[in-house]
């Protein structure tokens, strides 16, 4: 679609009621040269609507300051965070209901705000979240017991107490900068349908297998009863009384099992399955922790694990410099499934041959999983260019023109909707569009100058692709924008 | 920053090895990696420097000590009491870089004690001793079928086999097994022929493999073989399996796959949406399609792909239900109703402005969308000029 063809189609969106149309893909021939089998079925527009914005009223009686660059929507809940006129980040969660093509926000929370109280301590910065399929919002967390401080010197004393870390005070705003440190304690939370905490896995948790869960926590999806978790991990040898002390990746196949049946899928320090080479047998190329990752039922997974360099070791001598991040896919119930999808070449790890495999790259950002399995990235590569992989082909490149005529530059990791169609968002040196793929053609669905139902400031900045899950099980989407103004939005696409 | 140091005797080195300092022991373990030979010529009262190292090797309370001081013991060549202490390591398996060590040692230095620990580890629980295992003996042509093709689920490549019930059995287990990914990639890349034997082991696969075949069910090179996985499809207990089935009926097609279509259509009754759905598509006859796309009780997904059957022959639908479809409350449903306008012959009386004005807001939408995959832009700017003016 040429760019004139697309203003052309986006000033019609009044004519259309404020729909701004998903047809118009690019290499693609009339409808009617064009097997109905092939392509998934996307809506035939959206509407994009604003359902909070700068200065909207939050639950907590605090008013938005402006929105972080994440949300996530899954059955009828949307989750989002911002900062306050406090300056402090909270997350909320709204009940979305999608009447007549038109969102209407029912009843909201404020779920964690940091430094007020939460779980019988103090909350932090809220980091990473999720939505499930039921609404329930997920969230790994540390919370600082401040009403108790230790004193920095009684801390190092008691430095294998598994919940406690070191950090200095002055990180966190209001915290008085007197010399202590605080104890820390973090768990994974689920909230339920009224908004109310539950502690699902806490660290210190010996688990089944003889390991400790040491808290930490990195991300945490929950699939149904299924979670996938990256946190601390206190190693036990099977064969020895050796202990380790590490970040591990953990999966808990049936929550009602409790968090100690959280069987450990990858540790750091060893390499990762299918990585093995002969002719590099080192200690040295290991991996040295855990980024993102994603999950699908069936123990389905895709994680970004940080890589060695293992000719450059880092200043202590024996541990590898940070050289990128590794792609691991497996199923968490086949022990050693796990495979190397892709892997930088400064790690010196060799990327599995499998189909779906991306080869020698640097991950760009987490991977996303799609409900059947096929794994999407962003790899990076040393000159700067990005690529977007689905399934192990390429899917858009830096250099490519977008339908609406910019050459991209960037993308945000891609998004799964129900039926398997991929979301990217992808930048080019003067706007950010947000694009669709049906297996056969890619769309614009949103760009850089388009504006939302009801307000004429154009949207400059998408950030559709920052968490897991942004589309719901009726393709409606949620993420945050950013307006010519410079304000923000929680932005809500209905399809029509 | 600890001062540098010369090692110029054993009892040197092993100071520096009993140094409470783990970047000393560290820097000390690096050293001797990168000059065996000087370390070797440290000698002392009939001992030497790999005496030191098998002292201390399991007194290191780090992994990545006790794993550098294993690499300086076999960096400083083949010895019997560095190859017993490999055999342990072996044995024993410790960390997975442990084993790695050790296997890899023993593969250079004492090859014939190594194969029976490979052969042994081919089948262990460890991933990465499997694929050490697997590189070590790949060439060894003496090997059992079982542990061939373990090897080439790990190693890709072509496997010659003849496919006798143990070697099915074999097969069927690694496609169950750890290295399913591998197993599948194998049979789909390399195993032609194992198909047809793979096909009396379809009871012992389990669902999940089952489902797979389905979905990969014109990679099987004989057609009956085809006819008889989708037919047993169609008939088993896991819904799962019964979709793919019935979604390989779909995108294969029942003549092709040989299937009557007789099995395919009681799955149309069915209360499971996904199945009646995926039944409609596997038919495309036009009286189930257009049954499924008009009954307004039916569930949106069954409704979309009576839509989209229909859309195969969009002139037969009749005008009132499409129209009527194209301003339906689920989008799914305006959006099939848009691609079947899109194919018909009459688009143009469609956006005609007086058949315009008579759609509703979600129908206008669609037959844009129709008008513009039909590759027919111009056919809007009418009843868009109508609307800028206004």
């Amino acid at each position: 679609m040429s760019p004139d063809r697309r203003t052309f189609l986006k000033y019609a969106s009044g004519v259309l009621g404020g729909s701004l149309l998903a047809a118009c893909g690019v290499e693609t021939s009339p409808a009617a040269d064009r097997d109905v089998g092939g392509a998934i079925q996307l809506p035939n527009g959206y509407r994009f609507h604003a359902v909070k914005r700068d200065g909207d009223a939050l639950p907590d009686g605090h008013r938005i300051a402006n929105l972080r660059y994440d949300a996530a929507i899954g059955g009828g809940a949307v989750a989002y965070t911002a900062f306050d006129e406090e300056g402090r980040l909270a997350l909320h969660r709204l009940h979305l209901d999608v009447r007549d093509g038109v969102p209407h926000v029912g009843e909201e929370r404020t779920l964690v705000r940091e430094l007020d109280p939460f779980d019988g301590g103090r909350a932090t910065a809220v980091g990473g979240y999720d939505v499930d399929e039921d609404g329930h919002v997920v969230l790994a967390h540390e919370t600082l017991r401040w009403e108790d401080p230790i004193p920095v010197e009684a801390l190092e004393a008691h430095a294998d107490v598994h919940e406690a870390q070191f950090d200095a005070a002055s990180d966190l705003p209001g915290l008085p900068d007197d010399g202590f440190v605080y104890r820390r304690a973090s768990a994974i939370y689920r909230f339920d349908a009224r908004g109310a905490p539950e502690a699902i896995v806490r660290a210190g948790t010996p688990t089944d297998e003889g390991h400790v869960i040491l808290g930490g926590f990195g991300p945490a999806l929950k699939r149904g009863r299924e979670l996938l978790f990256s946190a601390g991990l206190e190693y036990a040898h099977p064969d020895t009384d050796l202990q380790d002390v590490g970040d591990g990746v953990w999966y808990v196949a049936d929550l009602r099992k409790g968090a100690a049946s959280a069987r450990l899928v990858q540790r750091a320090g060893i390499l990762p399955a299918a990585a093995f080479d002969v002719d590099r047998l080192s200690v040295d190329g290991v991996v040295s922790g855990f980024g993102l990752l994603d999950l699908q039922p069936g123990g389905r997974y895709a994680l970004q694990a940080l890589a060695g360099d293992p000719n450059l070791p880092d200043d202590d001598g024996t541990t590898p410099e940070f050289a990128g991040s590794l792609l691991l896919a497996g199923t968490a119930t086949r022990t050693g499934s796990a495979r190397v999808l892709s892997a930088p070449r400064r790690s010196g790890l060799t990327p599995s041959s499998d189909r779906d495999a991306i080869g020698v790259a640097d991950l760009a950002s987490g991977p996303r999983v799609a409900a059947d399995g096929t794994v999407g990235s962003v790899a990076q590569f040393e000159d700067g260019s990005q690529r977007v992989y689905v399934g192990g082909r390429l899917f858009a490149a830096s250099g490519d023109v977008s339908p609406s005529g910019h050459v991209l530059e960037s993308f945000l990791p891609p998004v799964f909707g129900p039926q398997g169609e991929t979301y990217v968002v992808a930048g080019s040196e003067s706007a950010m569009e947000l694009l669709a793929f049906d297996g056969v053609s890619v769309r614009t669905l949103l760009a850089t100058d388009d504006t939302l139902v009801g307000d004429p400031r154009a949207v400059s900045m998408l950030t559709l692709g920052t968490l897991i899950h942004h589309v719901d099980r009726d393709g409606t989407l949620a993420f945050t924008a950013l307006l010519d103004d410079g304000s923000s939005a929680l932005v809500i696409g209905v399809p029509t | 920053m600890s001062a540098a140091r010369t090692l110029r005797t054993l009892a040197d080195l092993e100071a520096a090895l009993d140094d409470g300092n783990d970047q000393v022991r560290a820097n000390v373990l690096h050293a001797i990696q990168q000059d065996p030979a000087g370390a070797d010529a440290l000698r002392e009262d009939g001992r030497d420097v790999r005496d030191v190292l098998l002292a201390r090797i399991d007194t290191q309370a780090h992994a990545p000590l006790r794993l550098l001081a294993l690499l300086a013991l076999g960096g400083l060549g083949p010895d019997a009491r560095t190859t017993e202490r490999m055999l342990r390591s072996a044995s024993l398996t410790v960390t997975t870089q442990e084993g790695m060590i050790a296997l890899a040692y023993l593969a250079e230095h004492a090859p014939d004690r190594a194969r029976p620990f490979a052969e042994a580890a081919l089948f262990a629980d460890n991933p990465d001793l499997v694929r050490l295992a697997a590189s070590m003996i790949a060439h060894d042509t003496s090997l059992d079928v079982r542990a061939r093709l373990r090897i080439r689920c790990v190693l890709p490549g072509p496997l010659d086999v003849t496919w006798e019930p143990a070697h099915v059995a074999a097969l069927a287990t690694e496609l169950q097994g750890p290295f399913q990914a591998g197993a599948r990639d194998l049979l789909l890349a390399h195993l032609p022929d194992a198909w047809r034997p793979l096909r009396a082991a379809w009871s012992r696969l389990d669902a999940d493999t089952r489902a797979w075949w389905l979905d990969h069910v014109n990679a099987t090179p004989d057609l009956d073989v085809q006819r008889d996985v989708v037919t047993d499809g169609l008939h088993d207990d896991d819904p799962d399996v019964v979709h793919a089935a019935l979604a390989a009926c779909a995108r294969v097609g029942l003549p092709a796959l040989g299937v009557d279509d007789g099995l395919v259509r009681p799955h149309t009754g069915s209360s499971d949406g996904r199945r009646r759905a995926l039944a409609v598509r596997a038919l495309g006859a036009w009286d189930v399609a257009w049954a499924a796309a008009t009954d307004p009780r039916a569930p949106t997904e069954v409704r979309v792909a009576g839509w989209r059957e229909v859309a195969r022959a969009a002139d037969r639908a009749d005008v009132g239900p499409l129209r009527a479809a194209l301003d339906d409350p689920a989008w799914q449903v305006r959006a099939a109703a848009g691609d079947v306008v899109a194919r018909r012959r009459d688009l143009d009386a469609w956006l005609h402005p007086d058949a315009w004005d008579a759609s509703g807001e979600a129908g206008r939408l669609a037959l844009a969308r129709a008008a513009l995959d039909a590759g027919r832009d111009a056919l809007l700017e009418p009843v868009f000029a109508r609307g800028f003016a206004a």
